[in-house]
């Protein structure tokens, strides 16, 4: 099972005091077949912030086709989404609007911070920042970090790989050969 | 001379070097004519092109860009404003194009624009409004004459002269 589905009540996950509700029937097999379920059918958020949102588009598109691996619909609503991809830098001004449209997301859902902005500020991080957050795991909590300035779409479909196998508790595709030379 | 700006009191007008600088005329102005000249300038056809703030060791020079489509000539307005009081008549209700610059300005360097209709944080969250984060620290913080060059004075007020003098003194002395 799941973290997401874990039966832990009254955690409050953002300051909108947003939390989620454990599922009213808790069978194993039933959630462990829903988690393989949700894990081959992940809807992510469009959301691009900066330019690692340009590496996002591309693992979307055709050479790196992220429908390959179930990760496929992009939706431009939160309502239908189960994924956020923070794909950039998250500053102060825009710090109410992430959490907002991750409180609107149905859950069970899970957030990937990609790139290093994300992640901890990456190059704004430092002494007289006045406006990136350092980290947008500081607001809402992040399943998945997938380093890189900005990552590679392998990067991404790594982290993609990674989000299921917390999902489902096994990683499903093959792993890359190392190249030689 | 700049005919658009006759009849408007001035500290300081120069014919500046446009290859070197970008543009042609550079006037200097008291915070209370900003609104006049601009309005001069207004019936003269010039747009503005962008409202910025420096901040110097004699305090805080607003600076407006203005330009003209059917003639080149670029003209700069500059208002020296005190550190302890940075406060300049807004030019928003002549040039509706100033309200954001004007909003940007004021989050930057926190020069207030008195009679702005909504002077409220523009870039920076309603919380910072306090925060102006281009005001520099006194170690990097540099003298007007450092940075900008008068070039050909037509006209200049005794203070504005005193502002520049000593970079023209060092100047001869290298010669």
């Amino acid at each position: 099972m799941a973290a997401q589905d874990s039966v832990i009540p009254q955690e409050l996950l953002t300051a909108g005091a947003h939390h989620m509700d454990p599922p009213i029937v808790n069978i194993k097999l039933a959630q462990d077949l829903l988690d393989v379920c949700r894990s081959m059918s992940l809807w992510p958020m469009t959301f691009g912030l900066a330019c690692c949102a340009i590496e996002m588009m591309a693992t979307g598109m055709a050479r790196f086709d992220m429908a390959r691996f179930g990760a496929e619909v992009f939706r431009p609503s939160p309502r239908q989404a189960d994924v956020m991809i923070v794909a950039g830098t998250v500053t102060r001004k825009m710090a109410p609007a992430v959490v907002r449209l991750y409180e609107q997301m149905p859950g069970p859902k899970w957030v990937i911070a990609m790139g290093n902005c994300a992640i901890s500020g990456g190059p704004f991080k430092i002494k007289d920042n006045y406006n990136v957050i350092e980290g947008v795991d500081t607001l809402i909590p992040v399943d998945v970090f997938v380093p890189g300035c900005p990552p590679r779409p392998e990067g991404l479909l790594e982290g993609f790989f990674e989000l299921q196998r917390l999902i489902s508790g096994k990683r499903w595709w093959p792993v890359a050969a190392e190249v030689e030379g | 001379m700049l005919q658009a700006l006759e009849g408007i009191t001035t500290q300081c007008v120069a014919k500046q070097d446009k290859g070197k600088t970008g543009h042609e005329w550079s006037v200097f102005l008291a915070p209370g004519q900003i609104v006049k000249a601009a309005s001069k300038l207004y019936e003269a056809e010039y747009s503005l092109e962008d409202v910025l703030a420096l901040d110097f060791e004699e305090g805080f020079l607003v600076l407006y860009h203005f330009n003209r489509w059917n003639i080149e000539e670029r003209v700069t307005l500059r208002v020296l404003v005190s550190k302890d009081n940075p406060t300049v008549p807004s030019i928003a209700s002549i040039f509706d194009g100033a309200d954001w610059h004007e909003r940007e300005t004021r989050d930057f360097h926190g020069v207030n624009f008195e009679d702005h209709p909504n002077l409220v944080p523009l870039l920076m969250c309603a919380e910072d409004v306090d925060l102006h984060p281009l005001v520099k620290t006194p170690k990097v913080r540099k003298s007007i004459k450092d940075i900008l060059d008068l070039g050909e004075v037509i006209s200049c007020n005794k203070e504005m002269e005193e502002l520049f003098a000593e970079a023209e003194a060092e100047e001869a002395s290298d010669a």
